[in-house]
């Protein structure tokens, strides 16, 4: 019975398997890109629906993609 | 409301006063040994029973009726039947010994399309079958089926094509469930993984009559794996790697089997990075993962079989494709850098099938009713990685009700009816629309005759569809059709003939009448085109196939009249910067070609097979006599199999080597980029190992030669992007089964 309860285990790691959830990002200023660094999670998200916060007054587009 | 109340009921609880059926399987011939351990398949009531040391088997069902059931023993050649259980038991099954056996690897006549409902020739393939060469994707797998092929997207996204046609004109079935996916765009892939799947079956032409309006160009019916034998538990974990793309693919199932309910769960996940090409390079965002879970339940009462399945399926494809360079070439997709983190332009789906099935045996009657739902959730993430451009979602119910009568032993009449409410819904926080808000009803009702007599069998049907939409926009089409088929068949021992007519009618999708906007994974602008009107098609479908002791050789030639042939034309224009695509009919076209295949399997070397398929497909608009957009190139597959007859501890099953070539394409359409021809070679060896030969280990190399090659369909054509080099892959599987106890 213990080599089913680790093959279920096998099934049930599948669905928990989770994925690198990072991403180098940086925003475009006068033709050349500046870099920001590493936003991850709800950062960004909300990078990204909300722009990103350079100084208090400015908020610029991030581009996170890998090109 | 009493008198549905009532039917409802009797539906789901009619139970008849059933008893315990029971017989033997023995050798064939005057006093025949029992044969022990015999396998008992009964394929429509999901039922497998194993018999006894004494050959006796017993089966607590059916009061009467008919009950299709495929028996094997080792050593013993597989029979397949129709078993009348209103026989007095004990119920004899003889099975000849296996002196020399040709495994029908092209003549199928027990497919479960087939039997029931085809007078066509249908393709029938287990997925082992399929993919024993080392195919890593469904996709890959099916493109192995003579007269299918496959539109990719890198290595992440495949799209059946039968015989030419695609799209929204093939239509997709697991396990009876018809599957809705967005089919009309080209980068919709195939809207499931391997994961738990048995096998597939797929009609070719005209399948409108029993599969609905929409299968102009035909079906692709996935099969699950059955469900364990009864009283056991079966378990299986798979996990492959190939190179190219560093991809893994993980799987894993349990099936529970008792006497009357039975329960199977799968999983798996697959990982690939951006995938090689046989210069050394990277397609920059070919990456992809999914994972799919599916859970399946049957219960058997006395009369009847309740079935529900489930299936989860999520992904996130990368796009290749995609570049900000100025000056465009090739290498503007090319990186020498092998990612597998999420990017974009990317597609990510989201899909929830589930069906409920219920079938009701009466002696002369079988009726069987299915509800189903399926919820396709399509993101197209353009610059961000975490917020999509377009966020559609397609809900489709489905309710089908099936009633076949047998009239006498010749001939049978089916009746029924299949209906479906589908909405399309943007999510309106998604910056762009490319589909619009929709809903969609559709309805049909079919009428089959059925008459068998010793080796003919005649069918005669039709079928009347309609189809309603309304927009958001308040626009409103309405559409209906009649369709016909009617064909004959003769079954002997050692040859088949077929001949079969039929029509199909295809109502135009929301996509293709009101697209307005931006579809990124196809990089383009589409317009939709409120003016089509329905699609016809008129197919001649004919097969003869030999079926020797050691050959087998089938052909099977078509001719396919279609009318008011819908394509997407580009123009000159730009929108946005991209090339605007329209929706345009063409008046009256021809498909026409053939399929061959050829197996042998000689006397005096059991252990050699060799099988060859050739399938070519030509095209016309009859009023320009230019080719139709997107027809396949002619293609030969040839496989030289070597079975290893071994014993003990390790044993080699067999060493393969598969060759495919595919001839140039030059009959283009407009703008149509033409293709040369190519040859892809594919090896594969596998061993079982331990006692019980538990454990399987497959090793292999897909492209051994490195070929680059771009494949007519590939929609990387346009940025000259060639498919996989070289590709090593092992594979390694583990079996477990484990006898229940009777309660």
């Amino acid at each position: 019975m213990k080599k089913y309860v680790l093959a279920l285990g096998v099934v049930g790691s599948f669905a928990l398997f989770s994925c690198y959830k990072c991403h180098e990002c940086h925003y475009d200023e006068n033709g050349s890109e500046i870099e920001i660094g590493e936003l991850c999670g709800e950062d960004l998200e909300n990078a990204e629906a909300n722009g990103y916060a350079i100084n208090d007054s400015t908020t610029v587009t991030v581009h996170c993609e890998d090109h | 409301m009493k008198k549905i109340l009532f039917l409802t009921f009797l539906l789901i609880f009619v139970q008849g006063f059933g008893q315990e059926i029971s017989g033997v399987v023995r050798e064939a011939g005057e006093n025949g040994k029992p044969i022990p351990f015999a396998k008992l398949d009964f394929v429509d009531l999901g039922q497998i029973v194993v018999c006894d040391e004494d050959g006796k088997w017993s089966f607590n069902y059916q009061e009467k009726g008919i009950a299709h059931v495929h028996v094997e023993a080792v050593g013993f050649e597989r029979k397949e039947l129709d078993l009348d259980l209103s026989s007095l038991p004990p119920i004899v099954i003889s099975l000849n010994i296996a002196h020399h056996h040709l495994d029908k690897v092209l003549v199928s006549n027990d497919g479960l399309l087939q039997r029931e409902k085809s007078i066509t020739n249908v393709e029938t393939h287990d997925m082992y079958t399929l993919k024993q060469n080392g195919a890593p994707t469904l996709g890959e797998a099916i493109e192995n089926i003579s007269g299918v092929n496959v539109t990719n997207t890198g290595a992440g996204i495949s799209k059946p094509v039968i015989r030419g046609l695609s799209g929204a004109r093939v239509l997709t079935y697991v396990n009876g469930l018809r599957i809705e996916n967005q089919q009309w765009g080209a980068d919709h892939g195939l809207p499931i993984a391997d994961v738990g799947v048995g096998g597939v079956e797929v009609i070719k032409g005209p399948a409108s009559l029993l599969y609905g309006a929409d299968a102009l160009g035909g079906v692709i019916y996935f099969v699950d794996e059955p469900f364990a034998e009864k009283n056991n538990l079966e378990a299986n974990v798979q996990s492959s790697y190939y190179s190219s793309n560093l991809m893994t693919a993980n799987k894993a199932g349990i099936k529970w089997s008792k006497e009357k309910f039975k329960l199977s769960v799968f999983g798996g996940y697959d990982n690939a990075a951006d995938y090689t090409t046989p210069s050394g390079l990277q397609v920059r965002n070919s990456r992809f993962r999914q994972q799919t879970a599916k859970v399946s339940m049957g219960y058997n009462s006395k009369n009847s079989v309740t079935n529900f399945r489930y299936i989860f399926y999520s992904g996130r494809i990368g796009l290749p494709g995609h570049t900000h360079d100025s000056i465009i070439d090739v290498s503007s997709f090319l990186t020498t850098t092998q990612n597998r983190t999420r990017n974009t332009p990317a597609q990510v789906l989201q899909n929830h099938f589930a069906q409920l099935e219920h079938k009701l045996f009466l002696e002369k009657h079988e009726l069987t009713f299915s509800l189903g739902n399926t919820n396709n959730r399509l993101m197209e993430h353009e610059e961000k990685i975490t917020i999509p451009d377009i966020n559609v979602n397609l809900n489709n119910s489905l309710f089908n009700l099936k009633w076949k009568y047998q009239l006498n032993e010749r001939l049978s009449l089916t009746v029924g009816s299949q209906n479906m409410v589908q909405f399309t819904v943007n999510d309106k926080a998604a910056p762009e629309q490319l589909t619009s808000d929709s809903r969609t009803i559709d309805m049909g009702g079919y009428v089959l005759m059925n008459f068998k007599k010793g080796k003919w069998r005649t069918l005669l049907g039709g079928r009347f569809d309609r189809r309603n939409i309304a927009a958001a926009s308040d626009e409103a089409f309405d559409y209906s059709g009649f369709n016909f088929s009617a064909g004959f068949n003769r079954i002997g021992k050692m040859s088949d003939f077929r001949l079969n007519v039929s029509s199909g009618f295809r109502a135009p999708t929301v996509a293709e009448l009101l697209n307005e906007g931006v579809h990124h994974g196809s990089n383009r602008y589409e317009i939709g085109n409120p003016n089509l009107v329905s699609e016809r098609a008129f197919q001649l479908d004919g097969t003869y196939a030999l079926h020797l002791d050691d050959l087998e050789l089938i052909i099977n030639p078509y001719f396919n009249v279609l009318n008011n042939y819908v394509i997407s034309v580009v123009t000159d224009s730009f929108i946005d910067s991209y090339q605007v695509f329209e929706y345009q009919q063409i008046d009256n076209a021809i498909l026409y070609g053939a399929d061959f295949g050829f197996h042998y399997h000689p006397h005096h070397a059991h252990w050699l097979h060799l099988e060859t398929s050739f399938s070519t497909v030509f095209s016309e608009d009859l009023n320009n006599k230019n080719p139709l957009p997107n027809i396949p190139a002619t293609s030969i597959n040839s496989q030289i199999r070597f079975d290893f007859d071994m014993n003990g501890w390790f044993q080699l099953s067999h060493f393969a080597v598969q060759h495919k070539y595919y001839f140039a394409q030059p009959r283009v359409f407009d703008l149509e980029i033409p293709t040369g021809d190519y040859h892809i070679v594919n090896t594969s060896l596998n061993a079982l190992l331990g006692k019980e030969k538990s454990l399987s280990v497959s090793v292999g190399c897909r492209n051994i030669l490195n070929t680059e090659f771009i494949p007519h369909l590939s929609n990387l054509k346009r940025f000259g992007l060639p498919d996989l080099g070289i590709n090593g892959f092992i594979s390694i599987s583990y079996n477990l089964k484990h006898k229940l106890k009777k309660q």
